[in-house]
């Protein structure tokens, strides 16, 4: 059965339901209404980032439902990309972030974690000054207490 | 507009995908970047022996953001009266030297005890050597524990009672709140529980005086317990009425399992929730085998049961139920020696719900045994449906009814490949199973494997784009542009046989090839 999602910009787009229960968001109010033909609008998400979000669920359709699981600690999750969806985050910073917002929104855990898997890797090897210029972040530290902070973790450095 | 790293909560799952290193830079950032990033760095502490990296105050002054603390001892006693170390998920405590005879940490239980309220997972590793802490009556309160994992741990009898009492009570004192533990999709109580190389040397009777069940346990996982006679073991699976999974393996020569006895109080119904199996040995025979998945009333997940007498019984049963083979998702049936070709393929052809398939011998005659052409050429073999598989490891043997050269032999080959082509999903693909590496003498001469050459078909296999590791029989003459094709073609391919030509020189830069293209050359696993 085909759901009708609709964007900001009243951008009218219809999809499989499996496709559209990636979304956990989505799935719980087609779960809470019922069987329905009316349109579901998602006001925070414009067409241009729905249209990529669709993409993505589209390709992972048949993904078994992540599990969340408590214990599981998260430096032994894989930080691999696959290829196809390592093209798929190949887009400009602001499309970046605005399918990361969408996938928080909409509640896609997976696309949400290759989107910070993505930024991790923009990070990764920066200086602090290169973090800052990368992300166009203000630094509100004075020199001092930015060596100070250094000084404090120094015993990490070697894990 | 909102910016996501403006969000406290997805600065927290970026940091997860970072090192230290990476951490520490971005604490320096700015100061709301730090109150993200600083919390992080502390998140995973690993105290080293000899020296500790740092002091039990500088721990103390980060005790809110510590969540998993692993301790590699012999350390100094002052580190196991940590304490307040509220957010405390995680502890492993490893033994990391050679010590005779074997140590006791007598602290470790205040370890346990001081952060009893918010431990979930706590593994204590032996190292090459057994430890034999007192801990498991402060195991006993941790409330919240939800995985205990031992391995090369020796436990006296009170111990093992006090361990034992731990598994069956663990959750109890939760019940009042159940609408915590149920609002958060969580269950009470140890659900997993982890054994390897433990001993139990005279603590029979704490099994048999034993009268809870421990009915919070959904995964047994039991890599060789040394000490306890096979009806013994036998008792400690009866006092887990709830598993949803069991791992079992016997010490090489060790004691057997009681298959029989088993399965008879499978049917009559002690683990009604079983339904993923995970064993290896003879003396899990066909019949048993057989006895156990008739008594499955729910859909088995996983039935993994390689080298075992796994045979015509238990297959035909799952074949021929659906709730079975509709459901499995991972099977595992390879060197069972009752199983065929014709078997395997019927596998391939009618269970679809498969992710990871594992098996022997499959002949291609089997594969193509109803395939005919229709006058347009399509072909209407019968289709392996199984189209989610990620892994898949069988040894595809083209057979010797026709010369390697014959149109008839090129033809069948290509077939075969148009099968696997369909299986778009594959992560892992082996076709090679027990066909050897290029020295390798115990393997199966009479088979012959799939030619992984463009000029056989292989290019047919251009849909397999999520393939990561790829292995196969020893190839007699793969050429440059042979490898060149998978290179260009699989984007994901990290690694794949070593065996590619018999030609010395031609080998060396295929080889060199592949490394370029950060590829690495093993055998199966």
């Amino acid at each position: 059965m085909p759901v009708t999602l609709v964007s900001l910009d009243n951008e009218n787009y219809v999809v499989d339901k499996e496709v559209a229960e990636r979304s956990i968001l989505i799935k719980n109010m087609l779960e809470d209404v019922g069987e329905t033909d009316s349109p579901i609008p998602l006001p925070n998400v414009t067409s241009t980032v729905l249209k990529k979000v669709i993409e993505y669920c589209e390709h992972h359709r048949n993904d078994p439902i992540q599990v969340p699981d408590e214990t599981d600690d998260p430096r032994k999750r894989s930080n691999d990309i696959e290829e196809w969806d390592m093209k798929f985050m190949q887009v400009d910073q602001e499309m970046l972030f605005e399918i990361i917002l969408a996938a928080n929104y909409l509640d896609i855990k997976p696309l949400l974690d290759v989107g910070c898997k993505t930024v991790a890797n923009i990070i990764k090897g920066k200086t602090p000054e290169e973090i800052r210029k990368a992300f166009n972040i203000v630094n509100d530290f004075t020199p001092e207490e930015e060596a100070q902070i250094r000084k404090e973790n120094e015993w990490a450095e070697d894990r | 507009m909102l910016h996501p790293l403006e969000l406290p909560e997805i600065r927290h799952i970026i940091g997860a995908y970072l090192g230290s290193k990476d951490l520490i830079n971005c604490a320096c950032v700015s100061k709301e970047w730090n109150s993200t990033f600083s919390n992080l760095i502390w998140n995973h502490l690993t105290l080293k022996a000899a020296p500790p990296t740092l002091t039990v105050a500088q721990i103390q002054a980060h005790s809110n953001d510590i969540r998993y603390l692993t301790l590699e001892t012999p350390l100094p006693d002052e580190y196991y009266f940590l304490e307040n170390l509220h957010q405390l998920h995680s502890l492993h405590v490893e033994y990391k030297a050679y010590p005779r005879p074997g140590p006791i940490l007598p602290h470790l239980a205040d370890l346990i005890e001081n952060h009893s309220p918010s431990l979930r997972d706590l593994e204590i590793h032996g190292g090459s050597n057994y430890l034999s802490p007192p801990a498991f009556k402060a195991v006993g309160m941790c409330q919240r524990l939800k995985s205990l994992s031992l391995n090369h741990v020796d436990v006296s009898q009170e111990e093992f009672a006090a361990l034992l009492d731990a598994c069956a009570n663990i959750g109890q004192g939760m019940d009042d709140e159940g609408a915590d533990a149920t609002s958060n999709g969580r269950a009470n109580g140890l659900t997993t529980l982890c054994l390897k190389s433990f001993n139990a040397r005279n603590c029979e009777s704490a099994l048999f005086s034993m009268r809870d069940p421990l009915s919070y346990l959904k995964h047994l996982y039991i890599k060789t317990i040394f000490g306890l006679a096979p009806g013994a073991q036998l008792r400690l699976l009866l006092l887990c009425p709830n598993i949803r999974s069991l791992y079992w393996r016997r010490y090489k020569s060790g004691d057997n399992f009681l298959m029989d006895a088993w399965a008879s109080y499978a049917e009559s119904g002690i683990w009604p929730l079983l339904t993923s199996l995970d064993v290896s040995g003879e003396e899990f025979h066909d019949n048993g085998l057989f006895r156990f998945i008739k008594s499955r009333l729910l859909p088995l997940e996983k039935f993994l049961v390689r080298r075992t007498g796994f045979g015509p019984m238990a297959y035909n049963f799952i074949i021929s139920t659906e709730r079975h083979y509709n459901h499995i998702q991972e099977l595992d049936i390879y060197e069972c020696v009752n199983v065929t070709s014709h078997m395997i393929q019927k596998v391939m052809t009618t269970m679809h719900a498969l992710r990871y398939f594992s098996a022997g011998h499959l002949r291609a005659t089997d594969i193509l045994d109803t395939f005919s052409l229709d006058p347009n050429g399509n072909d209407h073999g019968q289709e392996w449906i199984c189209k989610d598989i990620r892994t898949l490891g069988l040894c595809i043997d083209m057979g010797q009814e026709f010369d390697s050269s014959s149109p008839e032999y090129a033809e069948r080959q290509r077939h075969v490949y148009r099968r696997l082509s369909e299986l778009k999903f594959l992560e892992v693909l082996d076709v090679g199973k027990g066909l050897g590496g290029c020295n390798s003498n115990g393997y199966d001469k009479s088979a012959r494997g799939l030619d992984f050459r463009l000029s056989a078909g292989l290019g047919l296999l251009a849909s397999l784009d999520r393939i990561r590791k790829l292995f196969f029989a020893p190839q007699p003459s793969m050429a440059l542009k042979d490898v060149e094709w998978m290179i260009s073609t699989w984007k994901s391919l990290k690694v794949v046989s070593p065996c590619l030509s018999n030609d010395q020189n031609i080998s060396k830069t295929l080889k060199r090839r592949l490394a370029e293209h950060s590829i690495s050359l093993q055998y199966p696993t």
